[in-house]
């Protein structure tokens, strides 16, 4: 079961009634959790490709006609409004799928600030390499930079509680003279 | 526009798989997080077993705040009728209805717009794998995020960084803290003076990051 498998209909008779067999197993049991698990009422109605026998029914919470006409009994609008099929679920995968996307942009955009903004601390990069960029940019820079900064002030401190009180130093109003002097 | 809030911590992705207790969940949101994520596979389950094997579907799911869910292959009226009418048939009336539904319903998934979102989705998902693997280039490669800003960390850590060497940090990082806020008041001010900003949602026009010349910088 570790390889894809390719969203067709399966060729050999044999491996498809396999399929089927197991596919249908682990719907039916995943109806049963899910309505158990979240205490809702809950039905599958599958129909294989067998004919003469009648559908393979499983229902949680509830009997499945029951479940089935109440659906039936429900206003046209309000079945529309979570009903699903083939071309709806894909659609509603793929708006996912796009988000997900977008994201990871920003993920990665994110990482190249951070990339630019070393760089430039440690002398990588001339000092004005953010000539070129827009306001949007910068402002996320800032961010970027700011939160580095609480971070270095958060480091200060757990030094100087390492290192000891004549090594203190304060960040505040850039009293770098301060720092030398063991104020 | 996109402001970016976080530490440069990409955020942690779920725990991963942990066995449950098949029984009524407690907490309320949990319980609503649950049915959300088993109605989504559950719907994807169905939806490959009538791709495979051909079969014919209905589900329907009541959810914890009485929304009512419904996949049906080749669709939940069609299957729910047959069902409906099957229920005090017997064997040979079994057979009559399979053949009518046969007419039409298997071959839904070769119409076009279920081909054409079918490559839609085969793209998207392209995409994000191209994205992760750009991520994951980023974050690995020449190990450039833990090499260039974490080092000084970690000498923090083991004590061994010098008193002037953490100064010129906190200096260079004030500087650095300057010039970009000088940066920034100015580009603002020009955006008001030659006014509204320019976006339609997804921002287009950055300098670092967003398009082919990504990294350009590095």
């Amino acid at each position: 079961m570790g390889t894809k498998v390719k969203r067709a209909l399966i060729d050999r008779d044999s491996s498809r009634k396999a399929s089927y067999k197991k596919r249908k197993e682990s719907i039916q049991r995943k109806v049963l959790e899910l309505g158990t698990l979240c205490d809702v009422s809950a039905c599958s109605i599958i129909y294989g490709e067998e004919e003469t026998i009648g559908p393979e029914v499983t229902a949680s919470n509830g009997d499945a006609l029951e479940i089935v006409l109440k659906f039936r009994n429900l206003t046209s609008m309000r079945q529309r409004s979570f009903m699903f099929d083939q071309e709806r679920l894909l659609q509603d995968w793929i708006s996912k799928t796009e988000k997900q996307v977008l994201r990871k942009k920003i993920d990665i955009r994110e990482m190249d600030l951070i990339c630019a903004m070393y760089q430039e601390l440690e002398g990588l990069k001339p000092t004005n390499w953010f000539d070129g960029l827009t306001w949007v940019d910068m402002a996320d820079i800032l961010n970027v930079i700011n939160l580095t900064r609480n971070r270095v002030n958060q480091m200060q401190e757990k030094w100087r509680e390492v290192a000891g009180s004549e090594l203190a130093g304060s960040i505040v109003g850039n009293n770098h003279v301060n720092c030398a002097q063991g104020r | 526009m996109v402001v970016i809030k976080r530490n440069g911590r990409v955020a942690k992705p779920s725990t991963g798989r942990k066995k449950i207790e098949i029984k009524k969940i407690d907490n309320k949101s949990s319980q609503q997080v649950t049915f959300s994520k088993r109605r989504a596979g559950l719907f994807k389950k169905a939806s490959e077993l009538c791709i495979l094997c051909g079969t014919q579907i209905a589900i329907i799911v009541f959810s914890p705040v009485h929304k009512i869910f419904s996949f049906g292959h080749p669709s939940i009226e069609a299957v729910i009728n047959r069902y409906l009418q099957g229920v005090n048939a017997e064997p040979h009336q079994q057979n009559m209805l399979a053949q009518e539904m046969e007419s039409g319903s298997s071959n839904i998934m070769d119409t076009a717009s279920i081909q054409a979102l079918n490559q839609q989705y085969d793209m998207t998902m392209k995409a994000l794998e191209m994205e992760k693997k750009r991520a994951a280039d980023i974050r690995g490669e020449s190990g450039m995020m833990t090499r260039l800003g974490f080092w000084w960390e970690e000498r923090i850590d083991e004590e061994t960084i010098e008193v002037e060497e953490l100064e010129q940090y906190i200096f260079a990082i004030e500087d650095l803290m300057g010039r970009a806020a000088m940066k920034a008041d100015d580009l603002m001010m020009r955006a008001i003076l030659d006014g509204p900003f320019p976006t339609n949602g997804v921002p287009q026009n950055y300098g670092i990051g967003f398009g082919p010349q990504s990294n350009q910088f590095l």
